[in-house]
């Protein structure tokens, strides 16, 4: 419960009222590096890295990827 | 499962947009008004709810070592290709493929390497994943199914996800899902593992939120329901429940500096599980832009986790009680780790880029926050080089 909570908290924050941004205002917001998945690749293998060293993983959504947990 | 808000751009806002930008940028001005052509713009990946126009191809080459105080452990070698096409103007279609090749010796308990007791490993695992998404006039669907193959380990992965914008183009919603199914086979080896078998269904939830010209906000929630087989066939004695339900947050926040043209990344998570294991991550980039092309960028990653509560500090065997879970697998005790790195991006002609990273990671037990660690346990280090280029087509 405590974990939706905040969950629902978090997502609701995300999604409040700010002042609109408009079409012509975005052109930083459409730069490579500062796209959520810049680096498919390089995101994938450093989060693997993580994952097979510590008991945490994933975070980003439905994946599958086996084990490689040496 | 990156989604993030289309960029929009009616003509008339390449020269608002470059003007909004300071002197010192005009060359930024010139690539924002670059981006701000139609077509162009839906081409990088921030633009993931409009159709690519261009492909992308990019290939990476990582290698990776870690190691304890006195003993070399595991050594892993990974090339992997990826591939975006963009198919009869609504369609995409993302693909990649992993080869992880993997020496060294991982322990038997606690900080016992086997490689001590002369058994090491060698294996390689073969992965590929492929996407489809179609794309909607405010939204896309997109299905994906990964697979990945090992000696002794087999998963095969499918998955399910939609978004959908706002009419101002400003938030993104998404819901996804995912089931894997994993088998798990030691029987060329010790033969612990005869045909065992794992089932996960994954449930996810995300919006993401343009905040301001600069500012890009996301959240995500992960809930993960998990049954079968989760035993480390590898270990000397390790018995763990035959479930793990797990749950995660994820909050990430960019913003661009136009001053100095940079960009911050600032990343966290929550996870906790059904195994009494709780964690937060921050992780955090400040790319750094040098002109031409070239970029560099500074990385640190912090991260702390609790023991899972059948996790049993040395000696090895104190707590043990037939019939109850079991684990010395250090993997699963509590510490804290610190991950710094270090990226340059350069130019490499005829529409190539390339990029190298250097990461060091460290963990130790003593770094954990908001608790103690875990007792007894020997520091462990890894450091990983990795060499990438790509390109648009």
């Amino acid at each position: 419960m405590k974990f939706a909570g905040i969950a629902i908290a978090l997502v609701m924050l995300a999604g409040c009222a700010t002042e609109p941004v408009k079409a012509w205002q975005r052109g930083s917001l459409a730069r490579r590096d500062m796209a959520l998945d810049r680096d498919p690749l390089g995101r994938k293998y450093f989060q693997h890295l993580h994952d097979s060293k510590e008991a945490a993983n994933g975070g980003e959504g439905a994946g599958g990827g086996g084990c490689g947990c040496n | 499962m990156q989604l993030k808000p289309r960029v929009v751009v009616p003509e008339r806002t390449c020269e608002a947009d470059a003007g909004s930008l300071p002197p010192s940028n005009r060359g930024g001005g010139l690539l924002a008004a670059a981006l701000a052509l139609p077509g162009l713009a839906a081409t990088l990946p921030v633009a993931a709810e409009a159709p690519p126009a261009a492909g992308d191809v990019a290939l990476h080459f990582a290698h990776y070592q870690d190691f304890q105080p006195g003993a070399d452990r595991i050594r892993v070698n990974t090339p992997s290709l990826f591939v975006l096409l963009p198919i009869a103007e609504q369609w995409a279609l993302r693909a990649n493929v992993v080869v992880d090749a993997v020496s060294g010796a991982s322990p038997l308990f606690h900080n016992a390497v086997s490689g001590a007791s002369g058994k090491g490993i060698g294996d390689i695992r073969r992965a590929q994943d492929a996407e489809l998404t179609r794309y909607h006039d405010r939204g896309s669907v997109a299905v994906g199914y990964a697979r990945s193959r090992e000696d002794d380990y087999d998963s095969d992965a499918f998955r399910v996800r939609a978004s959908f914008e706002s009419v101002d183009h400003n938030t993104t919603w998404t819901i996804g899902a995912g089931t894997s199914r994993d088998t798990i086979d030691t029987s060329t080896s010790n033969q612990i593992a005869l045909d065992e078998k794992r089932r996960t269904v994954d449930l996810q939830a995300g919006v993401t939120r343009v905040l301001t010209p600069v500012d890009l906000l996301s959240a995500t929630v992960v809930v993960s329901h998990g049954t079968g087989y989760y035993n480390d066939p590898y270990k000397a004695i390790d018995v763990r429940p035959d479930g793990r339900d797990q749950r995660s947050l994820l909050v990430r926040w960019h913003h661009h500096f136009r001053a100095d043209d940079s960009t911050l990344r600032l990343h966290y998570r929550w996870f906790g599980d059904s195994w009494d294991v709780q964690a937060h991550t921050i992780d955090a980039a400040w790319q750094k832009s040098l002109g031409d092309g070239w970029s560099v960028t500074p990385g640190l990653r912090l991260y702390s986790q609790s023991a899972a509560e059948f996790y049993f500090d040395p000696p090895f065997g104190s707590g043990l009680e037939p019939g109850k879970p079991y684990s010395a697998d250090t993997r699963l005790s509590a510490f804290g780790a610190i991950t710094a790195s270090l990226a340059v991006e350069a130019p490499l002609g005829y529409g190539w880029s390339g990029s190298l990273r250097y990461a060091f990671y460290r963990q130790e037990s003593g770094w954990r926050v908001f608790g103690d660690g875990s007792p007894g346990i020997e520091p462990l280090s890894a450091r990983s080089v990795e060499l990438g280029v790509r390109r648009a087509f």
